[in-house]
């Protein structure tokens, strides 16, 4: 109608000009302004808008609520009575105030916000993401849409604009039902080429060889002969958790899991990487699953420090929850790569049978291996990693992963 | 859910200003080429026909067929339209003429167009699809009404600029309107209903700029507007009930003669003025 109708009106003006008839013109004219107004939205409505979309932090630990901003500028004098803000967010994002709708791309969900926006005015909407699954969740995709009020048009505009949020999984202290089932990255170790002068340990007969600096003066006055200080080993040992992120039996590449154990184990790896650091260890991870890379395996190299934990829940919040590849591929890297003493702490929620001579290698390499079985199967994968040598404990988070307040070692 | 005229008030007006103001137009363009110096029917019974015939559509019971429902009705408009002009009924009562009762008004069968105008509005929610087809073509009509009557002045031009005007800006607000109403459902958020009243207000101060000079330019004063406007509103009650007074007249007249003798005073207030005139004049 638009262009025939503004041909129409101004044919009326031209005729009511020439036979000097008002009426023509006017309806010329309110034929020219009906055409106008028609298609003014969709010409003139995205203009000048702005959508402006701010997440509060882009870190989240599982259960946090993160703040989402969503704020739409009109900059223009002409109003808009129907502008559609489609938000296209990563499938499993939830924002508490807005169920996200279904979106017609694989993988995303749609954030939907319908407004009206006065001219120069600026709408403000605060929203809530709650952090409910572990993952990398992103916006990106902004779709606006605005309507014409006095016909079915509609004009729309897609733009990028990216942002993104990463949930991680909880960390739990660990508990230890006795210190016999301690990880033996948590304990005093027992041989070491070095000593750490600030762990003194007691004194003993002095040997020949001794430096000077060693004797214990005020020792060796009171009891008359000469003995030197004792140190206990030096403590800085390096943790590996080795994830095992297959949990169902069967070949690695089905894609089938168990959600449960696969959050389970992610929420016990954060753990044990936790304590381990709290205790000063240097600590890494290591997994055979996906994490936003190419790569097929997934490491975080042992390192002590604040940040670490970080670094490493942040690469467990990456992690996908079907494995890349088998989990002994993992370890024969690992063979290589880590550095004998290393503690490595397999974390599984299945029957390590198919890579335990992997492990029983590592553990021959001179790396201390100790199997963590977690889940209904944790057991069986215990029996079975001690019935060739290696050390290994049940591991459980009572009542689920979700509700537990530690994570319990035991026999 | 049976349809509520009360909640739906609103888009029924618009549509009976828009409907009635494009058939009176056209009307008016027809009838007001006659010799009389003003037309017997006016902008205000076209529109209130029109609005009537959305009703009548949508109250219409499931067992009565559609078509047998909707023609009687616009019979019904149709002929009160031919016999609001005297002469008509005139020539109808007095003469017998049937054929010439017709041929003195046939304009008037024009409201019964203006209530199926009506009837087209009969599914609110194809509302925005009817008002934007009618709308399509309510340029052409309007168009064509002036020309039919271009070069003559009087009683056409101040009705039909109002009626144009109206035509319009009804028009509009009756898109505006349905269309908010369908962005509504979509999930808008309204901002607590001031998006309405601003789209009206802006509509209507457009459509006032350009029809009140070229009013002036016209020469149509208020008065004469008023008059459009206001003049048929007793025109239509008196229309309304001038059967109903010309029936008590004649039942008076009859118990009177029954009573043999018994003389009862003729009852002007009821039966004379009800000629459905006195419109544009």
């Amino acid at each position: 109608m638009t262009r025939a109708g503004l041909a129409l009106g101004l044919a009326l003006v031209a005729a009511g000009i020439v036979a000097r008839t008002p009426g023509l013109v006017l309806i010329g004219l309110l034929a020219v302004f009906a055409v106008s107004v028609t298609e003014l939205w969709s010409r003139y409505g995205l203009r000048d808008l702005r959508y402006l979309r701010s997440i509060g932090r882009n870190r989240a630990v599982w259960g946090d609520e993160v703040p989402l901003d969503i704020a739409v500028w009109n900059d223009k004098p002409l109003p808009l009575a129907w502008l559609s803000i489609d938000d296209y967010a990563t499938q499993g994002a939830v924002v508490l105030e807005e169920p996200l709708a279904r979106s017609e791309r694989p993988g995303f969900t749609i954030l939907r916000s319908r407004w009206t926006v006065g001219w120069y005015e600026r709408i403000v909407r605060h929203l809530t993401i709650v952090a409910d699954h572990r993952g990398v969740y992103s916006f990106g995709h902004v779709r606006m849409t605005v309507a014409d009020l006095f016909g079915h048009g509609a004009a729309t505009q897609e733009h990028q604009d990216r942002g993104s949020y990463i949930v991680r999984p909880r960390s739990l202290p660990v508990h230890l039902a006795s210190q016999q089932h301690a990880p033996a990255g948590y304990l005093r170790a027992r041989h070491s080429l070095f000593e750490d002068p600030a762990l003194f340990a007691g004194v003993r007969p002095y040997q020949p060889g001794d430096p000077m600096r060693r004797v214990h003066w005020r020792a060796t006055a009171r009891t008359g002969a000469t003995v030197s200080k004792r140190f206990d080993p030096s403590r800085a040992l390096e943790v590996l958790v080795a994830l095992d992120v297959q949990t169902l039996p069967g070949p690695h590449w089905t894609l089938q899991f168990d959600e449960e154990l696969v959050e389970s184990l992610m929420v016990a790896a954060a753990s044990l990487a936790r304590a381990a650091l709290a205790e000063g260890a240097s600590c890494g991870l290591a997994a055979a699953a996906f994490s936003r890379t190419l790569d097929r395996f997934a490491v975080v190299a042992p390192r002590a420090g604040r940040d670490q934990l970080a670094s490493i829940t942040d690469m467990l919040a990456r992690l996908s929850e079907t494995p890349s590849a088998p989990f002994e591929h993992l370890l024969a890297r690992l063979l290589q790569t880590v550095s004998p003493g290393t503690t490595v702490l397999v974390l599984t929620a299945r029957d390590p049978e198919p890579y335990i001579a992997a492990l029983a290698r590592l553990d021959r390499s001179g790396c201390h291996v100790q199997l963590v079985g977690l889940g209904p199967n944790g057991d069986r994968a215990v029996a079975r990693a001690r019935a060739v040598g290696l050390a290994a404990t049940t591991g459980s988070l009572t009542p689920d992963w979700r509700t537990s307040d530690a994570l319990v070692l035991a026999s | 859910m049976r349809w509520s005229w009360r909640a739906d008030l609103l888009p029924v007006a618009l549509d009976g200003l828009f409907e009635g103001s494009l058939v009176g137009v056209a009307y008016l363009a027809i009838a007001s080429g006659s010799a009389r110096p003003s037309a017997p029917l006016s902008l205000v019974e076209f529109c209130f026909a029109a609005a009537a015939g959305v009703v009548w559509a949508r109250l219409r019971p499931r067992e009565v067929p559609r078509v047998l429902w909707i023609a009687a009705f616009t019979l019904l408009a149709g002929v009160l339209g031919w016999l609001a002009d005297p002469a008509a009924r005139a020539a109808l009562t007095v003469h017998a003429d049937l054929p010439g009762a017709i041929s003195v008004h046939p304009a008037g069968w024009l409201l019964g167009v203006s209530v199926i105008r009506g009837v087209v509005h009969e599914e609110a929610a194809d509302e925005i699809e009817t008002s934007t087809r009618a709308f399509a073509y309510a340029f052409p009509v309007l168009a064509a009404s002036w020309l039919l009557r271009l070069g003559s002045g009087g009683s056409f031009v101040g009705p039909a600029l109002v009626g144009s005007a109206v035509c319009v800006g009804a028009g509009l607000l009756a898109i505006g309107y349905a269309r908010l109403r369908e962005l509504e459902l979509l999930g808008s958020d309204s901002r607590g209903g001031h998006t309405w009243p601003m789209l009206a207000t802006g509509v209507v101060v457009v459509v006032a700029a350009l029809a009140i000079p070229t009013a002036l330019l016209t020469g149509t004063s208020a008065r004469d507007v008023a008059s459009t406007v206001g003049g048929p509103v007793g025109g239509v009650t008196g229309a309304l009930f001038a059967p109903l007074g010309n029936l008590l007249a004649s039942l008076a007249s009859a118990l009177g003669q029954l009573l043999s003798g018994i003389h009862l005073p003729s009852l002007p207030g009821l039966g004379g003025s009800g000629n459905g005139s006195g419109s544009a004049g």
